[in-house]
């Protein structure tokens, strides 16, 4: 236990409201409010995770990003107050592991620091240990023959219908599925008006697999089509 | 059953009119002949229904000429007519010498041996020479076998009691005692100094006081002023008529079989003109009647002028016109009485006397047909240009400019000006030829010294030539200038505000063309200035998001920290939780704001996808089916089973309902219904939600405007811009939005064109 969280930004409120949290949650917490300061404490110390804010003094977030990159692979997430896709997908390029637009949720942003943690100490192995019948998606993975599904390598207690839907959903990753075709294959009869009770289970699957619930990463409804869970793209 | 009758009463006037006018015109014709000819005319009609075609002028005036010609064979002169020489001179007429005679102041002498008649003759040098005695015989043999044979007047000539010539035999003829042979009811006997005229056996005197004057019945020698000279008094004349005339023909090796059946001829002209005179008068008399019953309807006769207009009205002017001048040059021709002799008269006689015209034109009357048919093409087209719609417009010569004016337009301008160019280029040419080439030639041709003229004058041809010239040249630079600078407007118009047109210097247009490009630059200016500030509009929304965003952070942040404090006051822990709800709606309310002003000036980016517009609606009402259970309305649905597949960004539109939803969740009044419905009304998909709003819905109120300023009483709770961003995004995805409010009926539409199955 006990890894060490970099925490970057200007605002000095935030990094010590962001401290306080991690610290609540038993990490070490390190600060620093611009780029170079960042790049000196990830150099010197041992550290797990890095939080970055984009827009800072003397080193601007993603330049330091890069340069961390370049010598150590650990997880990276970014803040930002900028929420547009274009910077989501810069961000990401840049070498972020995951990437949080501002302001947000503190609770969120806990979960998200506990995800990478979790993938980077422990999933490492699993990665490397592929069994059959293993499917890897990002945060999940789920294992066909157990019919059970993993996010940050935790097991998710799901019921019997909703583990009927996560079959389908990571047996074909990416591909949409209308409600109707979810509910002929999971509950096996003629829907009529099915859109409502897939919709519950979703909502109740996603709850117990998304770090934000209200804005789902992995299960996802494709508005007028169908629902799909989303094919990551893993980057390693 | 009222227009029927107002029909049938056009046509009967129209009828009316038509027969009336015809029969009128038809019947005119011989009346107006004879009114030409006068007093003369007047006799002629009241001879042409005597019975007796003895008694008329022509009948007299025939025995006169008989008698004079007898005369002349029975004392050997010569006939002026027959088997003479002839040379132009027989239109000398009684009436004239006797007018000459009078002048004179000397009595008539009859013959025409006189010295005096022919003395004129002999002076010139190409007159006739006196003829023989010999060709006076034989002259007198052929009348005389001519005549013989008609037997309609039988005669015996004696000169100094001694038969000379007779077709009288055996027929009991015999002039001294006055005896008619059978059927013939008319005699006259000249004993060598006065004729006596027996008629039915009555006795008629000729000579009335024995004065004889143009208008006495007979020209008769035997008057004491129309005495028969020395030599004729030796002959003595018999002459019968027959009762009826008859048509004699013999067939002789000599040359005609008919013979001159003068009388028979006369008494059936006299009943064919009888005849005609009499059809004519009832088709005067049945034409004034039909004309009186048109008089009385003629206004319902207006109603079939203006049928006739509109039938008349589909052929082409040129043809009317064309088809009337034929009428004319049909009636003018085809009279018997040629045009071409009138012409041939006017061009001898170098003018054209009353007469001559007044007797062509009664000819030209008496064709019924052609003056007919004349006046109805003329009726025809005095119609048409009456009550035809633009008549002069219908032309095939508009139709055909009409046509070539279409074709040109096609052309671009700079070509259709250069057609222009040439073809005036090609008349000027044309016309100066035409103009030049006969005045070079009649100069030639006078005189050679005028040549002298003529060069200065080609010269100046020449000179006007090259200034055509240069004239074209400027106009062809210029409609190039002009088709260059409707194709710059064109340009402009299709949105290219960056290359002005350049022309020269010294072109005419120079100053439009500078002109238009100061404008495409004012445009192009406004435009970017417009972008601009559209562009600096939404990166100053989006730095001030920014910027608020970082402090808000911040909020959220140390009030979550605060949240979690245990051993707090229950009434902090109630300001905490305001502060919590309001920082959450501050983030989203930024968030808002940001996303409208960019869907507003275009850079929302977005992700069309062909989608289910029901299934949309069933999934956001699913997504929020919590949210819908927990308030105290209740939805009602109305979406078909079968998809309603348009283009949208499925993400863009989610928002827009659920926005939607929410505004009506909130704002519905209690206990009421929220309707949702989809209907495909034809190309078009449209969505409604309609609900019954809490509050009384202040009118006037714009809730489609952007940036929703006036949107005051929904601005607790949400962000306030749920309309608005329903809207933008809405149009951002391509879509039509509106809102309409009746009483309290909140009432949104959101349409989209359906996509083909």
């Amino acid at each position: 236990m006990n890894e060490c969280v970099l925490v970057v930004d200007d605002d000095r409120e935030i990094v010590k409201a962001i401290a306080i949290l991690l610290r609540k949650e038993g990490y070490r917490v390190l600060e620093a409010y611009d780029g170079l300061k960042a790049l000196e404490l990830a150099a010197e110390q041992s550290v797990q995770l890095i939080l970055i804010d984009v827009m800072m003094p003397k080193l601007d977030g993603l330049s330091a990003v890069m340069k961390i990159r370049e010598r150590r692979n650990l997880p990276i997430i970014v803040l930002s107050a900028k929420s547009e896709e274009t910077d989501k997908i810069l961000g990401l390029s840049m070498g972020a592991d995951d990437y949080v637009t501002k302001p947000f949720s503190p609770q969120e942003l806990v979960a998200r620091v506990r995800s990478q943690l979790r993938r980077y100490t422990s999933l490492g192995d699993i990665n490397t240990a592929l069994s059959s019948g293993e499917i890897h998606n990002g945060r999940l993975s789920y294992n066909t023959e157990e019919r059970l599904l993993r996010a940050d390598g935790d097991p998710v207690k799901l019921t019997a219908t909703e583990t009927k839907i996560v079959d389908l959903l990571m047996r074909n990753l990416g591909r949409i599925f209308p409600a109707e075709e979810i509910y002929r294959r999971v509950w096996e009869e003629e829907a009529f008006a099915p859109e409502n009770t897939v919709m519950v289970h979703i909502r109740r699957i996603r709850e117990k697999i998304e770090l934000n619930p209200k804005e789902p990463e992995y299960l996802k409804v494709v508005w007028g089509i169908g629902y799909k869970i989303e094919k990551m793209e893993s980057h390693t | 059953m009222d227009t029927k009758s107002k029909k049938w009463k056009a046509i009967l006037s129209f009828l009316c009119f038509s027969l009336g006018v015809s029969l009128l015109l038809g019947g005119a014709a011989p009346f107006l002949s004879l009114a030409l000819r006068g007093s003369q005319g007047v006799q002629e009609l009241r001879e042409s229904f005597e019975t007796d075609y003895q008694n008329t002028t022509q009948f007299r005036r025939n025995i006169s000429g008989y008698l004079e010609d007898f005369l002349a064979m029975a004392s050997g002169s010569p006939l002026d007519w027959y088997g003479y020489p002839y040379d132009g001179e027989y239109t000398y007429s009684y009436a004239q010498e006797s007018a000459e005679a009078a002048m004179e102041g000397l009595g008539l002498q009859w013959g025409w041996q006189t010295e005096t008649s022919y003395g004129v003759s002999e002076d010139s040098s190409s007159g006739p020479s006196y003829p023989s005695d010999e060709e006076i015989e034989a002259a007198a043999k052929r009348a005389h076998e001519r005549f013989a044979k008609d037997k309609n007047i039988l005669y015996t000539i004696s000169y100094d009691g001694k038969e000379k010539y007779t077709n009288a035999e055996g027929t009991g003829l015999d002039g001294p005692s006055l005896a008619q042979p059978e059927g013939y009811n008319f005699l006259l006997y000249f004993d060598g100094k006065k004729a006596t005229i027996i008629k039915d056996g009555k006795k008629i005197d000729p000579y009335g006081d024995g004065y004889y004057r143009e208008e006495n019945d007979w020209y008769l020698p035997g008057y004491n002023n129309f005495t028969v000279d020395e030599k004729t008094s030796h002959a003595t004349v018999t002459i019968a008529a027959a009762k009826v005339p008859m048509l004699y023909v013999s067939t002789d090796n000599s040359n005609s079989a008919y013979r001159s059946n003068d009388l028979y001829y006369l008494a059936r002209n006299l009943s064919q003109n009888r005849q005609r005179y009499i059809v004519c008068a009832f088709a005067l008399t049945a034409g004034a009647v039909f004309f009186l019953f048109y008089l009385f309807s003629r206004r319902q006769k207006a109603r079939a002028d203006r049928f006739l207009a509109r039938i008349t009205g589909r052929v082409y002017i040129e043809f009317k016109v064309l088809i009337l001048l034929l009428a004319l040059l049909f009636a003018l021709l085809a009279s018997s009485y040629n045009m071409r002799e009138l012409a041939y008269y006017v061009y001898n006689e170098g003018y054209l006397d009353f007469w001559m015209l007044s007797s062509y034109l009664q000819d030209v009357a008496q064709n019924t047909g052609a003056v007919l048919f004349l006046f109805w093409m003329g009726y025809l087209l005095v119609n048409d240009l009456r009550y035809g719609v633009h008549p002069l417009k219908h032309s095939l010569l508009s139709r055909l400019r009409a046509s070539h004016r279409r074709a040109e337009l096609r052309l671009p301008f700079q070509q259709r000006m250069e057609r222009r160019l040439r073809r005036i280029t090609a008349f000027q040419v044309i016309l100066s030829a035409a103009a030049a080439v006969p005045l070079f030639f009649f100069m030639i041709y006078n005189s050679p010294g005028a040549l002298v003229i003529a060069i200065p004058l080609l010269l100046l041809l020449a000179l006007g030539l090259w200034a055509l010239h240069g004239f074209n040249r400027d106009c062809r630079s210029m409609s190039g200038d002009v088709g260059a600078l409707i194709d710059q407007i064109g340009t402009v118009r299709a949105g290219n505000l960056s290359m002005p047109l350049t022309l020269p210097e010294d072109a005419d247009l120079c100053q439009a063309a500078q002109d238009l490009g100061d404008i495409q630059r004012g445009m192009n200016a406004a435009l970017e200035e417009q972008i601009r500030s559209e562009r600096m509009k939404v990166e100053l929304i989006a730095n001030v998001s920014h910027d608020i965003k970082t402090p808000l952070t911040s909020i959220i942040s140390y009030v979550e920290l605060l949240d979690e404090e245990e051993d707090l006051p229950e009434h902090v822990r109630d300001y905490i939780e305001i502060l919590k709800g309001k920082s959450q709606r501050l983030k989203t309310m930024v968030q808002d704001v940001f996303e409208v002003s960019k869907a507003t000036s275009g850079q929302l980016p977005v992700d069309q996808e062909e989608l289910d517009l029901g299934k949309l609606l069933r999934q956001t009402l699913a997504d929020m089916q919590e949210q819908i259970a927990g308030s105290p309305v209740q939805l009602r649905s109305e979406i078909p089973e079968e998809p309603v597949m348009i283009q949208a960004d499925g993400q863009r539109l989610y928002r827009v309902f659920q926005n939607l939803l929410q505004n009506a969740l909130q704002y519905s009044l209690e206990g009421s219904r929220i309707h949702v419905s989809l209907h495909a009304d034809g190309s078009m998909a449209v969505a409604s939600v309609k609900n019954t709003s809490k509050t009384e819905i202040a009118p006037g109120v714009d809730f489609t405007e952007r940036f929703v300023r006036g949107d005051q009483s929904r601005t607790d709770g949400g962000s306030g811009l749920g309309l608005s961003i329903a809207r933008s995004f809405t149009e951002a995805c391509g879509g039509r939005f509106s809102v309409e409010t009746i009483a309290d009926l909140f009432v949104v539409t959101v349409e989209f064109a359906r996509l083909p199955e």
